[in-house]
């Protein structure tokens, strides 16, 4: 909810989220100022672990109104994008808004305005502002690290996978990497050749999508189009026909996500037998596996280094540290001497004050908002880039871009209780089928492109986005990519 | 098989149809789009449906009787 007249913005994160709405807010006029704790802009990729990269191909991951540069690789590596980041800043004139460096550690009210409080390197100050966007994304600061009983009894090293700087920090040591998202199985990936022995340990198998399916088609071709968003549970408030047409016609999704399936355990021989006679097979359904946390698409070599035995697989849980080792679940024991948590990071906005996060109903999926940006009874407080998407960039750009259309108002937004009751819808919509997890709330996923077409709506832009004499099919088939969206943002 | 192929393309246009009411009802209320993309759409949608109708209505048959028996099959483990 916006009240009163917004001069002044102070926006939180100078990562992908926090530069496109420090482009848009300037653009309507706004004066920002956009704090980061590091020194240095680009959020997630400002430092990442050894050799991180984007996991899905640079089209889909990239400034809709400022393309990647042809030279850039396919997938774009981390310290590029970074690069990236710094020219996007230059090009759009928004690198005299960052504050760099300087660490927010406290938002309040007072009066109409916020107050925050910042540290900065030589000191602190407190800063007053007429509205505050929180572009820090799903997670905080804090590694998500399990606690695993007798951890001081281990002799060897702990770190979290962020902590991996140099993959040659693991070189001649008998590794554990514990988990099965990107970090985890990157560094698992990357510790080959250079670790004495790497073993890789996960309590759940999840289904991992090749860059390309059947080695030929690039993934987005058989996974973000519309036709396929159309083979998934209907997206919040179905009409009485789209539901009837997917309660009979659930035969034919059905069909669909068991051949995709079928395709990903062929290709990937996701049978192979791992330890203790398990195998890498998930036990939940593609179509809503693909909602959970842990969407990895994996480098290529993961898979082989699993089957020739050059990462040992284990599925089953820590159960506790030894001198030596550690011991899982399945009763084996592996004598390593540096156990990485692959295990992400923990959700959460510590500088958010317990009486802002009742008023946004914080609960176990996180909290949800109107458009995933604004919550009714918390005026003048945005989040830009609290979504999950495999679009990103561009769904952080079209969120920005609403954001400053609203602030500017030219995006009438319905009265409180109307959006009220569409968070409640999207609420119980995400809590009847999409799987439990700490950040349900802002997964989006294979629905992307519906909650795009929601944005593009409120801003009266057409959300089909493909051109020409065959458009239609293209809208059905042909995967969207950050340039559709190039004249909206 | 030339009684399957008209019923499908006959549900395929049925469920066309309504696909493209849908599609016409939902945009043409909107401001600021193009509603001469919003038929051309809408028609495209009708053609594909009714040209696929019979393959549709004979995947959703396949659908049918594998989900049935998966169903079954996962009972008999349960048990």
């Amino acid at each position: 909810m916006i009240v009163g007249e917004v001069k002044t913005a102070a926006i939180i994160g100078a990562g992908v989220s926090g530069l496109a709405t420090a482009k848009c807010l300037t653009r309507v006029g706004i004066h920002c100022k956009v704090f980061d704790r590091n020194p240095y802009l680009g959020g997630v990729w400002a430092d990442g672990y050894h050799d991180f990269g984007v996991q899905v191909q640079k089209d889909l991951y990239e400034f809709p109104d400022f393309p990647l540069s042809e030279e850039a690789s396919h997938f774009t590596p981390g310290p590029v994008f970074r690069e990236y980041l710094e020219d996007y800043c230059d090009h759009f004139g928004i690198r005299e808004c960052l504050r760099l460096g300087t660490r927010v550690t406290m938002i309040e009210r007072k009066g109409d305005r916020w107050l925050l409080e910042v540290d900065g390197s030589e000191n602190s100050e407190s800063i007053e502002t007429d509205f505050v966007v929180v572009a820090a994304g799903l997670y905080s600061e804090t590694p998500n690290v399990p606690n695993i009983p007798k951890r001081e009894d281990f002799g060897g090293e702990v770190l979290h996978a962020s902590e991996i700087k140099d993959i040659s920090q693991l070189k001649d040591r008998r590794v554990a990497v514990i988990g099965y998202g990107k970090s985890a199985t990157d560094i698992a990936g990357s510790a080959v050749g250079v670790a004495e022995k790497v073993h890789l340990v996960f309590r759940t198998a999840h289904w991992p999508v090749p860059r390309k399916l059947l080695g030929v088609l690039p993934f987005k071709w058989g996974m973000l189009t519309r036709l396929v968003a159309a083979l998934i549970p209907p997206y919040v408030r179905p009409s009485p026909i789209v539901r009837a047409i997917h309660s009979i016609g659930y035969p034919l999704p059905w069909l669909f996500w068991r051949v995709v399936e079928l395709l990903l355990s062929t290709q990937q021989r996701l049978r192979m037998q791992i330890a203790r006679g398990e195998t890498l097979m998930p036990e939940t359904p593609v179509e809503f596996d693909a909602f959970t946390e842990v969407t990895m698409v994996p480098r290529p070599e993961l898979i082989n280094s699993i089957r020739s035995g050059k990462i040992s697989a284990h599925r089953t849980g820590v159960s506790a540290f030894s001198s030596n080792g550690i011991d899982l679940a399945d009763g084996d024991f592996l004598e390593v001497d540096c156990v990485v948590f692959g295990t992400g990071w923990k959700t959460g906005y510590p500088y958010l004050p317990k009486s802002i996060l009742n008023s946004l109903d914080d609960g176990p999926d996180g909290f949800y908002l109107y458009r995933h940006v604004l919550h009714p009874t918390v005026s003048n407080l945005a989040f830009v880039g609290r979504a999950s998407s495999f679009m990103s960039v561009t769904t952080f750009a079209l969120q920005a871009k609403w954001l400053a259309e609203v602030v500017a108002g030219r995006v009438l937004l319905p009265d409180a209780e109307a959006m009220q009751s569409d968070i409640d819808a999207l609420k119980s919509w995400k809590q009847s089928w999409m799987p439990e997890g700490p950040a349900r709330s802002a997964t989006l996923l294979l629905h992307m492109c519906h909650y795009h077409d929601e944005l593009l709506l409120d801003m009266s832009a057409d959300p089909l986005r493909k051109r020409g004499f065959l458009a239609p099919i293209s809208e059905l088939i042909v995967p969207y990519c950050a340039a559709d969206f190039r004249d909206v943002v | 098989m030339g009684d399957f192929f008209w019923i499908g393309t006959a549900i395929g246009a049925a469920i066309g149809l309504l696909n493209m009411l849908f599609i016409l009802s939902s945009r043409l209320s909107q401001t600021g789009l193009n509603q001469t993309k919003t038929i051309w759409q809408g028609l495209w949608v009708w053609v594909l449906w009714t040209v696929s109708g019979a393959y549709v209505l004979a995947l959703w048959l396949l659908g049918v009787v594998l989900l049935g028996l998966s169903r079954i099959l996962r009972r008999g483990i349960e048990a």
